[in-house]
């Protein structure tokens, strides 16, 4: 314990011995009868009695809590020491995207060739030049997961072409080629939340797939359906329907640096239709060959083959290709949106070496993350104590203390793109991660937070406002906490609802 | 470089960062200046009491700048149990390396010092005039010994061991292939949540049934100073053609700085060095990790019987890839090959603070307790240990043997209650001898250096990144026996400024009367 909270819990406790003659019960409900001097000190004492009642395998905590208005710290609790902040981590880069890149930033993607149209034929091949746009998915796209390529398939038809000569040829050397963050476990390789990063993507590096078990055939495979539908993950199904009860188990994964999944085991027709994911291995080459895929589809013949640039033996001379169509994303401000609500980690390592690659010397996660503390440092942020080394948090190597986080929020809320920035989170009970939290409480349709998860990690971060309107800035950090995750959060969001019952 | 040197270069570092700290304690403690805080000599200081010592060491953390990070102490002695000095006791801390403790403890309890690995060598076919019509099988027993640090300080000397064995025989040729044998592990190469981006390190090495030489490849490299332009001289141990090295590295001029990187690619051997490398940087060492270290070992295998004339017609092959699998009971033992004690295996675990091994350790006790040799069972078989022996395990959270994961949690409580237990084990003594000693041998060998602790602190040292622990047992002056455990976490101020505080705990407590 610091030295402010010693002093706030020892005035605390001297009120409480003057105000109140009866014990109570329980630490976290408060009698009516006790007289705070103000809203403020109720509302310090509850999370503090709610914190000191908490057991120690609930862990670390750091809590800061403050007015945004005016700064006035409301409570404080190991606010200076350094927490690893799991997805807490996207509010540093969304809060750096929309500072230096701005709301209105838009990736642009060069689709160009080498070679010339003739009655209709390319001659020479179709060149992506990969802008590290991170939107080429159904999340942008209403839900449909081959939007985007048939958009590329009619801005080519609108050159009236209907054969390419050459080869479909994917460039992502607008970034770097480290394909998953500084310290992520090998054991998440397979899973949508660890997809690959690459200056050219699509469907955000991972394919989904949909189980349904073949109910009138036990023993048979499960049905499994891919979206986007494509060959290019090897997938094999050894999955089998199975009765109800059975013991079995199944497991499902993707064979690392290939892209052979596979689904084994016994899947129990009780368990009805269910969703899974992959993520795929070298998302330049998944793109181009998805975009192969879809020209012939629609009737574009193409000659050549899906290639990645890296594995050409000649690089590509941009001054001698001609631009046939340039592809423009949604906004900034859009896209930090999908980082935000949803805590999409391949969004914002996107976003993260994107901020390398403008501001710094090469789209790399390392730029980013000077990109990122130079920013904050410029903005008088204590970067002696942050440690960015990825975008997402998934790294537990990042370090934040409570202390940043909050003059993070508060220096966002004086920022003219402060609107952009609160949009970007979660609205309690309404949407994203906290969509089923905060129900039935003053916190719904009010708080507007970041949550984050990783091993051994919860934390939840944001603003709220008080019965009367009043803004409030908070950051509740919880490490090495060994008790299930739903506790963790029971507390947090206590905490949060004492802030939004406030005066 | 003298080691007096190196003490006096870290003693500057470190008394930066805690002269506040260290001038309080010196008011205390002592009467003359001393410069720099963990080399106090022994002379200086009168012996402090426990009180005293638990008043300093509250004082070295008590101003301590919020970039310290988290610190959990606990300090009891051994004999009677009262307690020193705790702080943060009960809490939950990434303890890395000193997983180890725990490791090698249930080792030593639950295989005994006497445990050794027997790995049969067999056939499926005859000796006929000198030439093994069949196959050489090599049954892997997950033993971990086989590199030169047990086997004397050659490389391949194992190796020449087992072809020594095999002319005994008389074999002069073998019709069939090398197969080696890992199925007494499951095929779970890494441990739980490490990292994609350490693989290549000798840190992360694979886990198998069958491994040679800890699974990973030394690199001598050697800027070619006659011929400024020219590759770097990478000299390899062994030296194998298993792996596929890339020599992109090229010898610049003294004048111009380094700029290199070396790796593997991930789920191949293809090893590279590459980038401009200055004369200046002298020679360096690198280790690279090899993948599939069953294929590794036979190849190597059949490498050094080629070498030493014995024929092979087959080729080296990991049981995995075979059609069939092999059926013990129509094959013939050739030798069995007996590897050194645990009490000698723990020793090589702790003092390097080796993860190949404890990871193999964990599979080994699966296995030996009727599992098919995971990591994860192995826990629970640990677990169940540690219940037994009185350790609070509701909050012990390990999840390898090593350390390196960032799913295990421990308090200085669950350590200091393990050192308890095996401290009134009867394998106390090759439990404490396996650790590194201050000063003087393993992992904290050029720590605490012209301090009391020397020869005293025997104590596991732990880190990794933002994390960095030290827990052991020290003596104080009149040799009564302490269990400390001194864990840090989530710092800001590098591993290199946390050691020395955690120094200055350790020869607080060598200083007690």
């Amino acid at each position: 314990m610091n030295i402010n909270s010693r002093i706030i819990l020892i005035s605390i406790i001297a009120i409480v011995l003057i105000n109140c003659s009866t014990n109570t019960p329980s630490s976290t409900s408060v009698p009516k009868q006790k007289v705070f001097r103000n809203a403020q000190q109720e509302a310090a004492y509850k999370i503090d009695a709610l914190l000191n009642s908490a057991p120690v395998e609930m862990g670390w905590w750091g809590v800061k809590v403050q007015y945004a208005n005016t700064d006035e710290v409301i409570y404080e609790r190991n606010a200076a020491r350094m927490f690893v902040p799991a997805s807490n981590m996207k509010m540093y880069t969304t809060a750096a995207a929309l500072c230096l890149l701005g709301p209105q930033y838009r990736y642009e993607t060069d689709f160009v060739t080498n070679g010339t149209i003739d009655k209709g034929v390319l001659n020479g091949d179709l060149i992506i030049r990969g802008s590290g746009d991170p939107t080429w998915s159904r999340r942008f796209y209403d839900e449909n997961y081959d939007s985007v390529m048939v958009r590329f398939v009619d801005s080519l038809k609108a050159k009236e072409i209907t054969r390419i000569n050459g080869d479909i040829i994917g460039d992502d050397n607008v970034f770097d080629d480290v394909p998953l963050g500084d310290g992520w476990s090998w054991g998440y390789e397979h899973h949508w939340y660890a997809a690959q990063i690459s200056g050219l993507s699509y469907s955000e590096n991972i394919i989904d797939f949909t189980l349904t078990p073949d109910v009138n055939n036990i023993g048979s495979p499960v049905n499994i359906e891919f979206h986007p539908q494509t060959t290019y993950l090897n997938l094999r199904n050894d999955l089998i329907t199975a009765r109800n009860k059975t013991t079995g188990g199944w497991t499902h994964g993707r064979i690392r640096e290939t892209n052979n999944g596979w689904f084994e085991g016994e899947y129990s027709i009780s368990s009805g239709t269910q969703e899974e994911d992959l993520s795929i291995h070298n998302p330049t080459l998944f793109t181009v060959f998805e975009l192969k895929e879809h020209l012939i589809d629609k009737g574009i013949g193409v000659v050549g083959e899906p290639v990645d640039i890296d594995d050409l033996s000649d690089p590509i001379d941009y001054e001698q290709t001609k631009t046939l169509f340039t592809y423009i994303s949604h906004p900034m401000s859009t896209i930090i949106k999908g980082v935000n609500r949803r805590s999409i980690n391949f969004i914002a390592e996107q976003v993260h070496k994107t901020l390398g690659k403008e501001f710094g010397v090469e789209g790399s996660a390392k730029e980013g993350g000077k990109v990122q503390i130079a920013l904050f440092d410029s903005l008088r942020m204590d970067t002696r104590n942050l440690r960015i080394r990825d975008g997402s948090g998934l790294s537990h190597q990042n370090l934040v203390s409570p202390n940043n986080t909050t003059s993070l929020l508060e220096m966002m809320w004086d920022h003219p793109y402060r609107s952009y920035y609160l949009e970007s989170f979660s609205l309690g009970g309404v949407s994203g991660a906290t969509r089923k939290r905060f129900r039935r409480t003053s916190a719904e349709g009010n708080v507007r937070t970041k949550t984050g998860t990783i091993a051994k990690v919860r934390t939840l971060s944001g603003y709220t406002w008080t019965q009367s309107g009043e803004p409030i800035i908070f950051s509740i950090l919880v490490n090495h906490h060994v008790v299930p995750n739903s506790q963790i959060e029971r507390i947090q969001d206590q905490i949060v609802v004492i802030l939004s019952d406030m005066e | 470089m003298s080691s007096f040197q190196i003490w006096n270069k870290e003693m500057k570092i470190q008394a930066q960062i805690i002269t506040i700290t260290i001038l309080t304690t010196l008011f205390i403690s002592c009467s003359t200046n001393t410069p720099y805080a963990t080399s106090i000599p022994k002379q200086k200081f009168r012996r402090c009491t426990s009180q005293e010592a638990a008043f300093q060491i509250d004082n070295l953390l008590n101003d301590a700048p919020t970039q310290m990070g988290w610190w959990g102490i606990k300090v009891q002695y051994v004999n009677t149990g009262e307690v020193i000095y705790e702080r943060n006791a009960t809490k939950m801390f990434s303890p890395a390396s000193n997983v180890k403790l725990f490791t090698t403890a249930a080792a030593l309890c639950l295989l005994g010092p006497e445990y050794r690995y027997e790995t049969d060598f067999v056939t499926n076919g005859t000796i006929e005039n000198g030439i093994l019509k069949g196959d050489l099988i090599i049954r892997g027993s997950g033993d971990p010994t086989w590199d030169e640090r047990f086997h004397t300080d050659k490389y391949d000397s194992i190796m020449v061991h087992f072809v020594d064995l095999l002319k005994a025989q008389g074999i002069t040729r073998i019709n069939g292939d090398i197969i080696g044998d890992d199925n007494i592990f499951d095929d779970i190469p890494l441990g739980d949540g490490w990292m994609w981006d350490d693989e290549r390190d000798s840190s992360s090495a694979q886990l198998s049934g069958l491994s040679f030489r800890r699974n990973y490849i030394d690199y001598k490299l050697t800027p070619n100073y006659s011929n400024i332009g020219s590759p770097v001289i990478i000299e390899s141990s062994p030296q194998t053609s298993y792996v596929n090295l890339r020599n992109d590295l090229t010898t610049v001029s003294g004048e111009t700085d380094s700029d290199w990187s070396y790796g593997r690619n991930r789920e191949t051997n293809d090893h590279w060095f590459e980038g401009s490398y200055s004369t200046q940087a002298g020679v360096k060492e690198r280790f690279l990790t090899i993948h599939n270290p069953t294929l590794f070992t036979v190849h190597v295998l059949k490498e050094h019987l080629m070498e030493r004339g014995i024929l092979v017609d087959g080729n080296p092959m990991d049981a995995d890839d075979l059609a069939d699998s092999i059926n013990y009971k129509q094959t013939k033992i050739l030798f069995t090959f007996v590897s050194n004690p645990m009490s000698d295996i723990v020793i090589k675990t702790n003092h390097p603070s080796q993860n190949f091994i404890a990871e193999t350790l964990v599979k080994t006790m699966d296995k030996e307790f009727g599992g098919e040799g995971s990591s994860k069972e192995g826990m629970k078989v640990q677990m169940a240990l540690f219940d037994s022996l009185g350790i609070d395990i509701e909050n012990l959270y390990l999840r390898d043997g090593s350390g390196l994961s960032r799913y295990d949690l421990v308090s200085p409580n669950n350590i200091a209650s393990l050192l308890q237990v095996m401290w009134n084990h009867e394998y106390h003594s090759y439990y404490v001898d396996s650790f590194p000693i201050a000063g003087v041998i393993g992992t904290i060998q050029k720590r605490m250096l012209g301090s009391s602790a020397v020869g005293n602190v025997h104590a596991k040292s732990g880190n990794m990144t933002n994390v960095s622990c030290l827990s052991g047992y020290a003596w104080t002056e009149s040799d009564e026996p302490i269990i400390f455990s001194i864990m840090a976490n989530n710092y800001m101020i590098g591993n290199s400024k946390v050691k020395p505080i955690q120094d200055k705990i350790a020869i607080i407590l060598s200083d007690m009367e």
